[in-house]
């Protein structure tokens, strides 16, 4: 559906910073949380999430480093910043206040203001 | 890249990356390698999860498309990221050069767009507007000017340049020789010297279309720089 695909796009940093505020994680991890926590709801394919990722990075809302675990190969981990965090808190409201705004039209809940009657 | 030690898969991921790879060749060398390792990564833990090891490498790398998304648009997304990123580090000294770069393409453009006029003038192919139109500088300023802005679709793909050699090669194969030309290939009988003017045509073409093109990636990085202030 376009219109979910949309709003994936746009609130896909949010997600990914939502991840990451949980903990530091490698690009593979976060697509698969990202499905977990969404029990799979929202499609999308994992490549889109770089794009994502290296923004974020870019704003210094994560940063990113090479870990070389004793067993296994390096991967590369971001971690949330404290600016990150911020943004995140500021973009969380932004997100509850849209949901809001958008529930209570779809809702059908009055302004309170009396509708014109048509003669 | 390929290797006979290799299974399917790895050449699937291989393949994957060489595409995706092709869309940074704008991007330094070691952000290049670090995209490519990470991705790398990341795509060979889909193949070993999606136990691509027994596919064949099409199929392999169309389950790699499906799970990862086209190698193409996501080359291009982070090249138009990384593109970002750089605009909001660069020095007043990068600043500068980059004006330098775009005065030089600006120059060139003019330059090479005046000599293209005086060769229509000089071998008698510009008798009207409309073969100035078809002929002379128009064609690929507007070609260079689009691929400039497109920025991502730019004269340093092949098909720009395979379709400017059309283009061009198309409008001179109606042009006549010039008599003087003419007249020496017939006297060296060598009849290779009567493409030299389609061949200085097309010269000036790429050229016109390339330095324009060269000077409004220059003009749009230079109106959104951001120079560091620290």
């Amino acid at each position: 559906m376009n219109v979910e695909r949309e709003l994936l796009k746009g609130n896909t940093p949010t997600l990914v910073l939502a991840i990451l505020r949980d903990g530091p994680l490698h690009g593979y991890a976060v697509a698969r949380e990202l499905e977990h926590r969404t029990s799979h709801a929202l499609k999308f394919k994992d490549g889109t999430l770089y794009p994502a990722l290296h923004a974020l990075e870019s704003e210094e809302l994560v940063v990113s480093q090479w870990e070389n675990p004793a067993k296994g190969q390096a991967r590369k981990v971001y971690s949330i910043t404290a600016k990150g965090h911020k943004a995140l808190e500021q973009r969380t409201q932004g997100w509850l206040s849209f949901v809001a705004a958008v529930d209570s039209v779809i809702g059908g809940k009055s302004h309170g203001k009396p509708r014109k009657e048509s003669a | 890249m390929e290797s006979p030690e290799k299974n399917p898969h790895e050449h699937a991921v291989e393949e994957y990356l060489d595409q995706l790879c092709a869309q940074l060749d704008t991007l330094p060398a070691e952000r290049q390698n670090d995209i490519r390792r990470e991705l790398g990564q990341h795509l060979q833990t889909l193949a070993t999860r999606s136990h691509l090891d027994r596919a064949s490498n099409a199929s392999a790398l169309g389950e790699l498309v499906n799970e990862f998304g086209d190698p193409t648009f996501i080359g291009q997304q982070l090249a138009l990221q990384w593109k970002r990123s750089l605009r909001t580090k660069l020095t007043p000294e990068q600043f500068i050069s980059r004006c330098l770069v775009c005065t030089l393409f600006s120059g060139s453009t003019l330059f090479s767009s005046w000599l293209m006029l005086e060769m229509c003038r000089m071998f008698g192919w510009g008798h009207n507007l409309f073969a100035y139109f078809v002929i002379g500088p128009l064609i690929p300023l507007l070609a260079g000017f689009y691929w400039g802005v497109r920025d991502l679709h730019g004269l340093n793909k092949r098909w720009g340049y395979l379709l400017i050699t059309l283009l061009s090669l198309s409008a001179s194969s109606f042009l006549p020789v010039p008599g003087h030309i003419s007249a020496f290939a017939a006297e060296f009988s060598n009849h290779g010297l009567l493409l030299l003017p389609r061949f200085g045509h097309l010269l000036l073409w790429l050229w016109i279309a390339c330095s324009l093109c060269g000077a409004v990636v220059a003009i749009s990085d230079i109106k959104s720089l951001k120079p560091q202030t620290t």
